[in-house]
């Protein structure tokens, strides 16, 4: 009942304060659904931490001997689970069916606390048809804790649907002027890349042989799909949501139009659901695709990276120079997960805990800017650190962590995906064992070339995000709107010094959230393991495949493939 | 004490933080919790540097302590390889460490207390504290933090926090004033976003640089990968790959984009051009930080791994050759600047590259001692050069100036002193290293080396502007000093006359800290450095021969080929010196005739006739024109390209699409257009579909129904069943083919 608890609460609130409460203590109602929610978050995540070995060391479990063809793979260990069968839904073997693993817990924790945050940057931002803007939110946070929770494939496409309608009248209502295409673009493209999820699990049901929508079951059972449409469907949602170059162009819009708390959120978690569906479901259902596929998703994260930047650069419109920079940030993250080794992996999923808060940051500190001034325009300000110092200093840190200043939380996600990229290099795949596939298709594809280009990424990272800095606070104060700007008041000082001290925290001590990482990166490298060494000319002597001759079989041999084989070490 | 040597970064932070919370309240209280901070650091340091050099003298193999701290990054590599990627946040303290730790934090405690006394500015007759004085001092103790944990650092990551820590510092302090320009086309914001873009471009190049130590040697601890590369065995014992040692495998490269890092921290060709526009900072700042310590970071990173740089003689060539370039070019476009600041940063930036000289040719240490001695003289000549600016009202044009040693005496005999050190005229600090790092030039060039030509000529260009500077500023008459300026005149207030002389006196005598042999000193630097700064070196048996660098140097090698080694040379080592000597002494005296009495009518005639070199020298070879040219503006406008390819073709792609749909809904929706007529006709269609359908349908029933024999050949055949694959087929693809075959 606890996550359902979780899930469920923000609903229920919204809809109970909707209800009864008058307009003006809408707010109230959220923010104690919000903080309720942070709460019963914390304690999940003490839960599981509390449980978790510190000294957990993947390396000494052995996955050399996993082979993905048998059914030796270990599911990830999902904790809390709740099952119950869908009534009369159960010949189709749909169910609700919930649990968490570290990386689950991880980002519920970040939907948690930025959902606290949604709230409070809204607090005097939001003054009309506030019962309907706190349901909404309310509401978004319900269907992201549910993707976050949802361990069957039914359940979590609608909570994936779910998550789309209250955005699409958050930011519909309550958004800027051109609010109305950009939530057209955003629904559209998003339900568009749904679709293609669905008849992607549509064919899984089917094709699985288990015929069941419950990822345990896909994924326990060491069914391996080999084929690469179903594949490109479900990451074709996955990417949309990302969103990965060139399935970009609805964010910037979306997040310039969007109510700061909308922005927040968007930035803060929403994109990471899609980042969590590849590591969930696409990855895991998938392998080989995946394997093959990476090189490719590897080339649109790097262009993603410096193309997102340079359109950062020359923006004039401060949220919008956010949104491109998420672009780059993103591509960041998903050429962690295709480089395919642990130090990039874990990477990147710390990168989007880290996204969560200095994105997220720098959405709030717009905001902010926007609730004073009326406009987003970097030509109308200029000076600021002047009349507003607070601000400005607290923006600074947002900057760095977004920049990636070492000892702030940029950098520890930012510099294991960096290593690990360079994994492919070719003068060390000429030292080193080179007869694993992933090394050959990624030599054939240049693959080592994207580290140096995302490595390029770094230093444009620092020129878009100077250039604002600079254009916003710099220079003589010349505008009089802005000579008596009020500087922040304790609500607003409080939500960007939060977020400050956790990048410093993580920044230092990125261990506390990379160790409970490790296990889920191992869980998923494991998954990838068996295509990963798969070399069809030089088999690995100590892997030769183990051919068991099937006698029980009546029926024609003719082709030999027929045979029940499986590869185990040794 | 070494086991608390985190209390230094840490006393540093604390300080920072503090003036930084309390930014609108501390008023005076601020610079003194500032240099109060740092001057316990130096106390720290000292008694650290005594148990050094203690431990060092019981032991000569003494490995250094490592304090670590706590788990930084932990990730056990599970796929692929067997490394593990290990970084404990931990410092380590070796006889380096301690050298740095000691200089940095004594000319910091001076510029401290020098900057306490420069940031009030005079209004209506009493002194007023800058309106930003706890920013500054907040700014430059996060600065002192980070350059203490860059050389703490026990690994790469750990050196990379510092390294971009104080790289954040020097953008915050040169933007400073960041509502004023700088110069008339660069706002003070400008010359501090420039810097640290260039530095990270330089940082990238670390960054790839670490990547290739990872995956190649499995370690970036310091100490580990010194081991892994003198024992050529990897920390899980299997032997180190041949084709990384020697063959311009990784080490080279791994060392060459380490090197760019190097280049971006130490403003070398070609990342050089943020120095000068760095100097729109506050003085005391371009004295600690442009000047003294952090455009040392480059020098302290490749001594820190010498023992791998000696592994790659590629890219030892190329630092060599690189530091003697860049001390050339600085030096040339250092002759005709006309700002007292420009001309020390170019000099900064030639001095620099006089210390990637020395270790470029393999002598760490003389590129150390260079690094200690500079910052002594070169951070009295900022802080001088400070106290003129100060006194001037913020003129900074040496042609304005003149006469100063009437006004400012104590100034003009720091400002003297330091020059003759940078000069290099015998016996003051500068003579001694820039000796050294020539003479280390002349051995590893085999004799008489293009390399070591530029060495000498740089140092009479040296010798010549530094003159010129002094000359201008402080001798011959003060008829070009502004009228209403020149009844302000005035000697600095104490505490910033004090550490300037102070330093003056410091910069006159450390260079006997390291006389070399030849000359019958003990080189006690060289000897306390040796065992760390020296390792690379026994290690690596060509060094000893001389074979290898010689090869790689072979081309630039202008006269006396035969092999040299540093025992055979102690003869020319006099001759060597003598003739630097004479060089500085002479460069001395031509900048005298000159500008001895103001801007002379030689002068003027030189200039006239020398135009063309006036004009690459004045406008610093073009470098930074090309710059903003290829890489600001390319950069922007393929920014604008970018954008515009995003608005037209991505964008327009995504919109095209809903067009389409829009245009088949509207093309669609003419059907219902209300005219019976119109409905009757497709009901007409309709109907005749259905017939045709039937019909067919009807004519296979019939056929069917009269060749029962066909269809019993039908049913015989085997039924289709799907089934599970179990996939052994060496190919990853499975065709619809082969899952067909094998049903």
């Amino acid at each position: 009942m606890y996550l359902t608890l979780l899930i469920f609460i923000p609903l229920v609130i919204g809809a109970l304060g909707a209800a009864f409460l008058p307009a003006r203590q809408m707010k109230w109602a959220a923010l104690a659904a919000m903080v309720v929610d942070l709460l019963l978050a914390l304690l999940l995540a003490g839960g599981i931490l509390g449980n978790f070995d510190w000294n957990y060391n993947p390396a000494a479990e052995g996955t050399e001997s996993v082979w993905v063809f048998n059914n030796e793979i270990k599911n990830p260990e999902f904790q809390l689970r709740e099952h119950i069968p869908w009534p009369m839904l159960q010949e189709y073997e749909i169910s609700y069916s919930l649990g968490v693993d570290n990386l689950a817990m991880l980002l519920i924790l970040l939907t948690a606390a930025l959902g606290v945050f949604g709230v409070l940057c809204s607090w005097t931002a939001i003054t009309k048809r506030e019962k309907e803007f706190y349901l909404y939110l309310l509401a978004l946070q319900t269907g992201i804790l549910g993707i976050f929770c949802a361990l069957d494939l039914i359940l979590f496409f609608m909570a994936w649907e779910v998550m789309m309608l209250p955005l699409y009248f958050l930011i519909g209502i309550f958004g800027s002027k051109d609010r109305l295409y950009a939530t057209m673009k955003f629904v559209l493209y998003s339900l568009a890349g749904s679709l293609m999820m669905l008849l992607s699990i549509i064919w899984i049901y089917y094709n699985s042989g288990v015929s069941t929508f419950s990822f345990e079951k896909l994924s326990g059972n060491g069914i391996t799909f080999h084929q690469y449409l179903p594949y490109l469907g479900m990451m074709l949602a996955f990417l949309i949501k990302v969103p990965l170059w060139p399935f970009h162009t609805w964010l910037p819009d979306a997040h310039t139009e969007a109510p700061t708390a909308g922005s927040v959120i968007l930035a803060g978690v929403l994109l990471k659901t899609g980042i969590y569906g590849i590591l969930r479901f696409a990855i895991p259902l998938f392998p080989i695709p995946a394997v093959a596929f990476a090189p490719l998703f590897s080339w649109l994260a790097v262009i993603a990276i410096i193309y997102g930047a340079m359109c950062a650069i020359v923006q004039t419109d401060v949220k919008r120079l956010v949104a491109y920079s998420s672009v780059s940030h993103m591509g960041f993250i998903v050429l962690g997960i295709f480089c395919f080794n642990a130090p990039a992996m874990n990477g990147a999923i710390l990168q989007m805990f880290n996204h969560g808060i200095s994105t997220g940051g720098l959405f709030l500190a717009v905001g902010m800017l926007y609730e004073r001034r009326h406009t987003r325009q970097m030509s109308e300000f200029g000076g600021l650190a002047h009349s507003i110092p607070i601000y400005a200093a607290l923006t600074m840190v947002m900057v760095l962590s977004s920049a990636g200043l070492p000892g702030l939380n940029g950098f520890a996600g930012e510099f294991p995906i960096l290593l690990g990229s360079m994994n492919n290099v070719p003068m060390l795949i000429e030292a080193r064992d080179s007869s694993s596939f992933y090394a050959l298709i990624n030599q054939v594809n240049y693959t080592w070339l994207v580290a140096v280009l995302a490595a390029m990424g770094v230093i444009f990272g620092a020129v878009y995000l100077l250039i604002m800095y600079q254009k916003v606070f710099f220079g003589k104060l010349e505008k009089s709107e802005n000579k008596n700007l009020p500087d922040l008041n304790i609500r607003e000082w409080g939500q960007l010094a939060v977020l400050s001290v956790a990048a410093l925290v993580i920044g230092l001590f990125p261990q506390l959230l990379m160790k409970p990482i490790s296990k889920t990166t191992n869980d998923v490298l494991t998954m990838v393991a068996g295509p990963l060494r798969f070399d069809a000319s030089h088999p690995n002597p100590e892997l030769e495949p183990v051919v068991e001759k099937d006698d029980g079989h009546g029926g024609d041999h003719g082709h030999g493939s027929d045979e029940h084989a499986s590869v185990r070490a040794h | 004490m070494i086991e608390k040597v985190w209390l230094i970064p840490l006393v540093m932070f604390l300080a920072a933080l503090i003036n930084g919370l309390g930014v609108k309240r501390l008023g005076k209280l601020a610079g003194h919790i500032a240099w109060g901070g740092m001057a316990l650091c130096f106390v720290i340091s000292a008694l650290i540097f005594g148990q050094v050099w203690g431990a060092a003298h019981h032991d000569a193999a003494w490995p250094g302590v490592t304090v670590k701290l706590w788990d930084w990054f932990q990730v056990h590599n599970v796929l692929g390889s067997n490394r593990t990627l290990n970084i404990d946040m931990a410092f380590h303290v070796d006889q380096l460490t301690a050298v740095f730790l000691c200089f940095v934090s004594f000319i910091g405690t001076c510029v401290f207390i020098y900057a306490t006394g420069y940031m009030k500015e005079k209004h209506n007759g009493h002194l007023e504290l800058d309106p930003g004085y706890a920013r500054f001092f907040a700014y430059v103790s996060l600065f002192a933090a980070s350059m203490f944990t860059l050389v703490l650092g026990a690994n790469l990551p750990v050196m990379f926090i510092g390294w971009e820590g104080v790289g954040l510092c020097s953008y915050l302090l040169i933007g400073y004033f960041f509502d004023k320009p700088f110069s008339e086309n660069l706002s003070c914001a400008d010359a501090g976003k420039k810097a640290f873009v260039m530095n990270r471009i330089g940082d990238a190049g670390l960054v790839v640089g670490m990547g290739l130590l990872f995956w190649g040697l499995g370690s970036l601890d310091f100490q580990e990968l010194n081991t892994i590369v003198t024992s050529g065995q990897l920390a899980d014992g299997s032997a180190l790959p041949k084709g990384f040692i020697y063959s311009g495998g990784l080490i080279t490269a791994a060392t060459l984009c380490m090197f760019l890092g190097a280049t971006g921290k130490s403003a070398q060709i070609p990342l050089f051009t943020w120095l000068p526009d760095a100097m729109a900072g506050p003085t005391p700042v371009s004295a600690l930080i442009h000047a003294a310590t952090m455009v040392t970071a480059g020098v302290y990173m490749i001594a820190r791994m010498n023992v791998l740089y000696f592994m790659a003689p590629s890219t030892m060539a190329v630092i060599a050759i690189i530091g003697a370039f860049t001390a050339f070019a600085a030096a040339t476009m250092a002759m005709t600047q006309r700002g007292i600041k420009k001309v020390l940063a170019y000099s900064t930036v030639s001095q620099l590259g006089y210390m990637f000289l020395g270790l470029g040719v393999g002598s760490m240490a003389a590129g150390i001692f260079h690094v200690f001695t500079h910052a002594f003289f070169k951070g009295c000549l900022f802080l001088a050069a400070g106290s003129v600016i100060h006194a001037m009202h913020h003129e900074e044009d040496m042609f304005k100036m003149g006469g100063l040693k009437k006004y400012m005496p104590k100034t003009a005999l720091a400002y003297g002193a330091a020059t003759i050190c940078i000069a290099g005229v015998p016996l003051t600090s500068g003579f001694f290293s820039k000796d050294e790092i020539l003479y280390h030039t002349w051995i590893a060039g085999g004799g008489l080396s293009f390399l070591w030509i530029v060495g000498i000529v740089t140092a009479a260009l040296t010798a010549i502007y530094m003159g010129r500077s002094f000359f201008l500023t402080f001798w011959g008459n003060s008829d070009r000093i502004d009228p209403h300026t020149k009844e302000h005149l005035h000697e600095a207030p104490t505490n910033m006359w004090a550490p300037v002389i102070l330093l003056a006196v410091l910069a006159l005598v450390v260079g006997f800290l390291n006389v070399p042999k030849g000359f019958g000193g003990g080189a006690q630097f060289h000897h306390f450095l040796a065992p760390v700064v020296d390792r690379g070196a026994e290690h690596i048996a060509w060094l000893q021969s001389g074979e290898k660098l010689h090869h790689v140097l072979g081309p630039l090698i202008v006269a006396g080929a035969e092999q040299v080694t540093e025992e055979s040379y102690h003869g020319p080592e006099f001759a060597l010196a003598a003739a630097s000597g004479i060089i500085a002494v002479g460069g001395l005296a031509i900048a005298w005739l000159l500008f001895g009495s103001g801007v002379t009518e030689r002068a003027r005639r030189l200039g006239k006739t020398l135009r063309p070199l006036w004009l690459v020298s004045f406008n610093c070879w073009w470098w930074d024109a090309m710059y903003n040219k290829v890489f600001r503006d390319g950069t922007m406008m393929k920014s604008r390209a970018t954008l515009a390819t995003d608005k037209v073709v991505v964008d327009g792609a995504v919109n095209g699409v809903a067009e389409l749909c829009r245009a088949w809904g509207n093309d669609l929706r003419r059907l219902q257009n209300g005219k019976v007529q119109m409905y009757g006709l497709v009901m007409f269609i309709g109907v005749c579909l259905f017939v045709l359908y039937f019909a067919i349908g009807m004519q296979n029933f019939l056929r069917e129904a009269y060749a029962p024999e066909e269809r019993d050949r039908n049913q015989a055949a085997p039924t289709v069943q799907t089934k599970r694959v179990m996939v052994q087929s060496p190919a990853l693809v499975v065709t619809p083919a082969e899952l067909a075959s094998a049903e």
